[in-house]
């Protein structure tokens, strides 16, 4: 891979610190669901230092199990901040309905389909389409609601609109990339590019939503 | 063309996405719009109720105010002319016809004092209750020949004293209308409800209504209007075919039930 992409990777993976330290000065005034989304984030940068240690310090460049967990943490702390914000009873269903069924899925994925030396191109994919689920039905409810939404005192909104917008970019990369495209070095090098911006601009929303004095 | 094919298809979700926010954001933002529009309606309409309740409360003031000072008051000054005057050494005849007089000065004034207390708090509706007070109106209507009035009944419930005194004045309002204004020679009443509702129709065959905005607007409608808000209750206008005027209306029969 180039060496221009290597350096805007390292600060796509870096701007993580920029929430996390956010989340760590602030994360007394914060809210319930401003908290999981804190978690969220140390959850992203232990993920990140833990990889490029083992990267720089071990010189063993595959950090794909890390992912393999990762995706799998991450999911349950999504879900619980999507389950604390939504209301109605059949939201909460699939919520509940959907935690079970892709943690049997990715661990299946894990097991039978893409074991630990391959990306779970699988179970991202599937937690792409999830989240987007979760953001629109976020979106549905908030519009049904007969409270009004001020965005510049809710945090929630923030993050939903960033998990939207990246999962939406990421889904259709690890969908075709990964799957149809095989060894193509250049076109994963060029989705990877466009998916560390995607990155950049989530981490950009992360920070937002912890920067928002919420309403209690 | 692999290249392209994914960045148009990663642009083109990124995209939608994001639509799909803005779409959001200026959805949210109407719907804002509109209930702050709808909360400001409610404000005005409020206060425009409140306007002609305290409109009717000075009118009833001054009224009441009249009819002491011009009748009671008069009376009593005129009595006590009458009394001044009688004294021992006048003869015997002209000291019966001042008393007689006197006596029936203090009669009308004691009439007087009774029909203004009365129009303060009616003492038929205290001690018999809403159905026997509208019936009571109903027939010293009926009895000055002017009008004929039709009152029915068959509610049984307990009401609220002061949604009781709301009811009365409703419907003495709507007769007060119907006499004033509508030319009617007949009005039927309906009285009817459950322990919790009580639901009242009256309808007469005057002029009608010119347009619904017209009646709504007018100072006894406006009063109507604010003692069926105060009952969280609500009344509507309906469609008579061969003129005249009619309307249906509800309300809890006490604050539990509203």
């Amino acid at each position: 891979m180039s060496e221009n992409y290597l350096i805007f990777a390292k600060i796509s993976q870096a701007s993580i610190l920029i929430p996390c330290f956010l989340a760590l000065f602030r994360f007394k005034t914060l809210t319930s669901e401003q908290r999981l989304i804190a978690m969220l984030v140390w959850i992203s940068s232990i993920t990140e230092i833990a990889a490029r240690i083992k990267i720089d310090f071990y010189e063993d460049p595959n950090t794909i199990p890390l992912y393999h967990v990762y995706v799998i943490v991450s999911f349950i702390v999504i879900n619980k901040i999507f389950r604390l914000v939504l209301a109605s009873k059949l939201e909460l269903l699939v919520i509940d309905l959907s935690l079970f069924m892709f943690l049997v899925f990715a661990i299946m994925n894990t097991i039978l389909w893409q074991p630990l030396s391959q990306l779970n191109s699988n179970a991202i994919v599937v937690s792409n389409l999830t989240y987007i689920l979760y953001a629109v039905l976020y979106f549905r409810s908030s519009l049904s609601s007969d409270q009004s939404l001020n965005i510049n005192k809710n945090p929630i909104f923030w993050f939903n609109t960033g998990v939207l917008l990246y999962n939406s970019g990421a889904f259709f990369l690890f969908l075709i990339l990964y799957n149809y495209l095989g060894d193509n070095r250049e076109l994963l090098t060029a989705g990877l590019t466009l998916n560390q911006l995607f990155n950049l601009l989530l981490n950009g929303f992360y920070s937002k939503s912890l920067i928002i004095q919420a309403r209690r | 063309m692999d290249e392209y094919w994914l960045f148009f298809g990663m642009l083109a979700m990124f995209l939608l996405a994001l639509g799909l926010v803005l779409f959001f954001l200026t959805y949210q933002r109407r719907i804002l719009r509109q209930q702050r529009e709808y909360q400001q309606k409610e404000a005005e309409y409020q206060q425009q109720l409140m306007r002609a309740n305290l409109l009717s409360q000075e009118k009833e003031r001054n009224r009441i105010g009249k009819d002491l000072h011009d009748g009671v008051g008069a009376m009593l000054s005129t009595s006590k002319l009458y009394f001044r005057h009688l004294r021992q050494d006048v003869d015997s005849e002209k000291f019966d016809a001042l008393k007689k007089k006197a006596m029936n000065l203090l009669e009308e004034t004691m009439n007087s004092v009774r029909r203004v207390s009365h129009d303060l708090k009616p003492v038929v509706l205290e001690r018999l209750g809403l159905v026997e007070a509208i019936a009571n109106m109903a027939d010293q209507l009926s009895e000055s020949g002017v009008i004929k009035v039709c009152f029915k009944s068959n509610w049984v419930g307990q009401i609220d004293k002061e949604f009781e005194l709301n009811w009365f004045r409703i419907v003495q309002e709507l007769l007060s209308n119907g006499l004033k204004h509508s030319g009617a020679n007949e009005i039927f009443m309906e009285l009817d409800g459950t322990d919790e509702q009580i639901q009242f129709q009256y309808t007469d065959n005057g002029v009608g209504l010119q347009s619904k905005s017209e009646a709504s607007a007018g100072l006894g409608m406006q009063n109507i209007a604010s003692r069926l808000n105060l009952m969280q209750g609500e009344f509507e206008f309906q469609e008579k075919h061969n003129g005249g005027f009619a309307i249906k209306m509800h309300s809890a029969t006490g604050p539990d039930n509203a």
